[in-house]
């Protein structure tokens, strides 16, 4: 390790001393590595800069650029004409019965519309339904709650740790964060069920989560300081956990101001494809998900592609759980091609597969394209941009970033060329929400799947009962 | 024998893989069924919130609304006027950051503003914030690449290097960004270095020149792994900085060497033109008074009266790191007091995302009253603030007049750079309770610091490290 960090001084020593010390504020003496302080022979002095300007010979055709960059968004000047002209809207399977494009707005909330999206086309064919949607805001309603619980539970634990520890750094940075994975869809609904989307529908908070998670941050964080201030104190686990369910009853109270009360029995029919109109029925929202839905949880295997580490092994990152009494997200990491190939088969499979990825990785948005070649900047600047999946995950130069569905693939020669996609962007973008993610694409930018078993090799099921990898709360590819 | 191949291969299978960065959770971080939320827990949370009459009507307003529109204090509102009892003279006309993070930028080169129309007679002036945007970006790279090169034996993930990672390129700075840039580099108007659409929207810019860094990085640590020299190392930083250079000149245009230049005086006349250097423009109309400046925080919890420097914040590879002498909030609103009222704008540095109402430009305490809304408290101290994450300075601003009652500074007028749209015309209002709550640094100039405070600046600094949540708006975050 390279961080000094803390000098410490000998309290013996120094008894007077550390008596005015324990008065003052605490003095975070950071020391310098070799090199990180300021340097001569690294500045840029006037004959690199010479240098630097005298490797550029501003032709015609880059003083064209120059002028169209003047006034343009790059985005636009990059699009790939060719590309887009070259790709078709067609594909040689789509699942059936898929539901309408659902829309997020401005929260975080993209993997739990797909995990619910995921489980609609079962539903909606079995029951021969019209449409059909899932309530987002009900299990956002449990999330923020449980999410809650899981922060105050981490200070408790790093009570002793100092606060400006990387891990206390961590916490505090992502106390009630938007973002989620598949396992916090999983353990929302085993524990609290679902809800039609009319039963409790999104308010503006749902969809727009910022000032919300705001206050909540705020109101988890003066429960820490006094979750330490009593630690120090040497509270009991008792008092702490008090400290703790007295913030909680105040997440409570700003959950059901901003998103609404959870209903614990509701009256629900619904509209058949044929336009008849079911008799009312009484569920709760645990009896709705077994008697309506249906679909098993425990079925899905969550499959990774993370170059780096090791291969067909399984991977647990430590933090990362939606809930506190529940395991740490897990995954079985695979090649591309193999996760590429399970997708296909479920796909074809009529399973829709719920998927992560680096939306923010170059692609035409308003096409709806994810495609390598989507964005051409490298024409525009003449050189490389490329990099590696493991050096861009490694460098923080991309991670997964959102949670789609996978509904559709165009099979050419044997192979998939291109996937449809499900996004949770509104009817706006794309084909009326629809995207596009070709091959090329899915090997660069597509981390993680979940699979039905019955997808799945068995070679590589039986690397689920092994002993997992830990890797840090910091890993990039859990980062954002 | 059996027995032994089979370790052997297991060995080198094992060399072969990558590194694992395996962690090991303490007690407590990992998942624990007693501190779940059971069911009995589950219904005394349900049980604490009894749906009153008040509960639903608060429930049904807030379906359809942003929390912000509900809960502005109007009242406090309308019992703020724009009246201030000293405003300096000669303010130039509002400026537009756009969609960049360059507010530290504009405030900078708006507080030298005032003295250069005064002096000049000018009808109106503004400098060229993308002139100073292109050699930030270049410089910073340099800073950006030589760090790379000091921390090319540290390990991937660790705190240093992920810091060092996530914060390779950005928009973020601060004054001692403005002042070494225009001491090196000059100053020209806007006029012959004008806002392009990538110097107004940054995002995609900086995200390229990230990912022409992070390419760099990833070969200078390949390179140090095979015993490359120094000088090797810093060519492999040459070739990164040539293609920033490149994507810069595209996307911002190349800075003027020379340039012709003339203005408009307040009595319509038009002066000669005349032949500048960015060096000799800066000469002519800034002077050389760029180090006149002192540069003030107030960090409760950090030793008070101490002189606290920022490790790695600087945008200049062979420039000194950031400091500042913390100071009471008392002592703070002194000095910025004299200066306005001596004429002499003040850079400042504030949490914008604190209470305020954007759209009529009020920053007030309490304006935001979510307390009476949600029937709890929101507040926090200062230190308490800064060090759990709370809020830390995130905007820069110039203060460019003050209302005095009783003796007392009552509320500022601040001069923003965010276009004519939000406030009175781009104008704002900081509430002096406000001022104390959430303004963390100002830009004094030496004439208005009391001797025993300029003398602190002589002080041996606390160094604080990069991930010091006061610098997360410099790093950009």
């Amino acid at each position: 390790m390279f961080i000094k960090g803390r000098r410490f001084m000998t309290l013996a020593l120094v008894p007077v001393l550390a008596g005015a010390f324990t008065a003052l504020p605490v003095l975070a003496q950071f020391t310098p590595g070799p090199g990180e302080g300021p340097d001569q022979a690294g500045g840029l002095n006037p004959a690199l800069i010479k240098e630097i300007q005298g490797s550029l010979t501003m032709t015609p055709q880059l003083n064209a650029t120059r002028n169209a960059l003047a006034a343009h968004k790059l985005r636009e000047l990059a699009v790939n004409q060719e590309t887009l002209n070259q790709t078709d809207d067609l594909f040689t399977h789509v699942i059936k019965n898929p539901g309408e494009i659902t829309n997020q707005k401005q929260s975080g909330r993209c993997w739990l519309f797909a995990g619910l999206n995921i489980m609609r086309p079962a539903v909606i064919g079995t029951h021969k339904m019209k449409g059909f949607k899932l309530s987002q805001a009900y299990e956002q309603f449990w999330d923020r709650l449980e999410h809650a619980n899981l922060s105050l539970e981490m200070a408790i634990a790093l009570r002793k740790e100092p606060l400006d520890s990387r891990k206390n750094q961590l916490l505090l940075q992502n106390l009630i964060g938007d973002g989620g994975d598949w396992s916090f869809v999983t353990s929302l609904i085993d524990k609290y069920g679902v809800v039609p989307q009319d039963v409790m529908p999104n308010t503006y908070s749902a969809s727009h989560t910022h000032t919300m998670d705001n206050l909540l941050a705020t109101r988890i964080r003066q429960a820490i300081l006094k979750i330490r201030e009593a630690g120090n104190k040497g509270a009991s686990m008792e008092q702490l956990r008090a400290i703790k369910t007295d913030a909680l009853k105040d997440v409570y109270k700003i959950a059901v101001l901003c998103l609404g009360q959870p209903p614990q029995t509701f009256k629900w029919r619904y509209e058949t494809k044929d336009g008849k109109v079911t008799p009312y029925k009484t569920y709760t929202p645990k009896s709705f998900y077994s008697e309506f839905v249906g679909v098993n949880l425990k079925d899905y295997v969550a499959l990774v592609n993370y170059p780096g580490q090791p291969m067909h092994a399984k991977l647990e990152w430590a933090w990362y759980r939606g809930m506190e009494d529940r395991p740490n997200v897990s995954a079985i990491n695979v090649t591309s091609d193999e996760l590429a190939n399970m997708c296909k088969n479920s796909v074809m499979g009529d399973d829709a597969v719920w998927f992560a990825s680096n939306a923010g990785a170059p692609g035409d948005i308003k096409a709806g394209l994810w495609s390598d070649s989507a964005l051409d900047y490298s024409g525009i600047f003449g050189m490389d941009f490329k990099m590696d999946k493991k050096d861009t995950l490694q460098t923080y130069e991309g991670a997964p970033d959102h949670a789609m569905v996978f509904t559709g693939v165009d099979i050419q020669d044997g192979k998939p060329d291109k996937w449809k996609v499900e996004n949770s962007w509104g009817s706006k973008p794309g084909k009326k929400g629809w995207f596009i993610i070709t091959s090329g694409w899915f090997n660069h930018h597509v981390y993680e799947a979940i699979i039905n078993k019955k997808y799945v090799p068995a070679d590589l099921l039986k690397v689920d009962t092994q002993k997992p990898v830990m890797l840090p709360p910091w890993d990039p590819y859990s980062y954002d | 024998m059996h027995k032994l191949v089979k370790t052997i291969v297991l060995m080198a299978a094992c060399a072969a893989l990558p590194v694992m960065a395996r962690y090991k959770p303490v007690a407590g971080e990992a998942p624990s069924a007693e501190a779940g939320l059971t069911t009995v827990a589950l219904r005394k949370l349900e049980k604490s919130v009894p749906m009153t009459p008040q509960m639903r009507a608060d429930r049904n307003a807030l379906a359809g609304h942003s929390v912000r529109s509900l809960v502005v204090n109007q009242k406090l509102e309308d019992s703020t006027d724009r009246l201030f009892t000293h405003v300096i003279k000669h303010p130039g006309s509002i400026t537009n950051q756009k969609s960049s993070g360059r507010c530290w930028l504009f405030a900078g080169l708006n507080i030298l503003r005032p003295e250069v129309m005064n002096t000049f007679n000018m009808k109106n002036f503004t400098l060229s914030q993308a002139y100073e945007q292109f050699y930030q970006k270049l410089e910073a790279a340099n800073r950006s690449m030589e760090l790379a090169i000091a921390l090319r034996n540290e390990p991937l993930h660790s705190r240093r290097m992920d810091t060092f990672l996530q914060h390779i390129i950005s928009d973020g700075g601060d004054w001692n960004y403005v002042q070494a840039l225009v001491v090196k580099y000059g100053a020209v108007p806007e006029s012959v270095m004008p806002n392009d659409y990538a110097a107004s929207h940054t995002r995609e810019m900086n995200a390229l020149m990230a990912t022409r860094l992070r390419k760099a990085v990833i070969r200078i640590r390949k390179a140090a792994g095979d015993g490359a020299s120094m000088d090797q190392l810093r060519g492999i930083k040459m070739d990164a900085l040539k293609d920033v250079y490149k994507i810069l000149v595209l996307c911002l245009g190349q800075p003027p060497q020379t340039f012709q230049w003339r203005y408009e005086t307040k009595d319509g006349k038009v002066s000669k033109l005349e032949t500048y250097t960015p060096k000799s423009f800066y000469k002519k109309f800034l002077g050389n008074d760029m180090n006149d400046f002192v540069r003030f925080v107030n960090y409760p919890g950090k030793p008070m009266h101490a002189k606290l420097e920022w490790d790695w914040e600087r945008n200049m590879a062979d420039h000194p790191n950031m400091d500042a002498v913390n100071i009471t909030m008392a002592e703070m609103e002194a000095m910025t007091l004299k200066s306005v009222l001596g004429d002499a704008p003040v850079w400042f540095g504030a949490n914008a995302s604190a209470e305020g109402d954007v759209k009529k430009g009020l920053w007030l305490n309490d304006i935001l009253d979510a307390k009476d809304l949600f029937g709890m408290d929101f507040t926090m101290s200062k230190a308490d603030t800064l060090a759990y994450d709370n809020g830390t300075p995130d905007h820069a601003m110039v203060f460019t007049g003050v209302d005095v009652r009783n003796g007392k500074p009552d509320k500022w007028k601040v001069e923003n750079s965010w276009g004519t749209k939000p406030g009175d015309k781009g104008w704002f209002v900081i509430g002096n309770g406000w001022f104390g709550r959430h303004v963390y640094e100002v830009i004094i100039d030496k004439r208005f610091v009391p001797k025993e405070l300029l003398a602190l600046t002589k002080k041996k600094p606390i160094v604080l490290p990069p991930w010091d949540p006061f610098t997360d708006w410099v790093k950009g975050e």
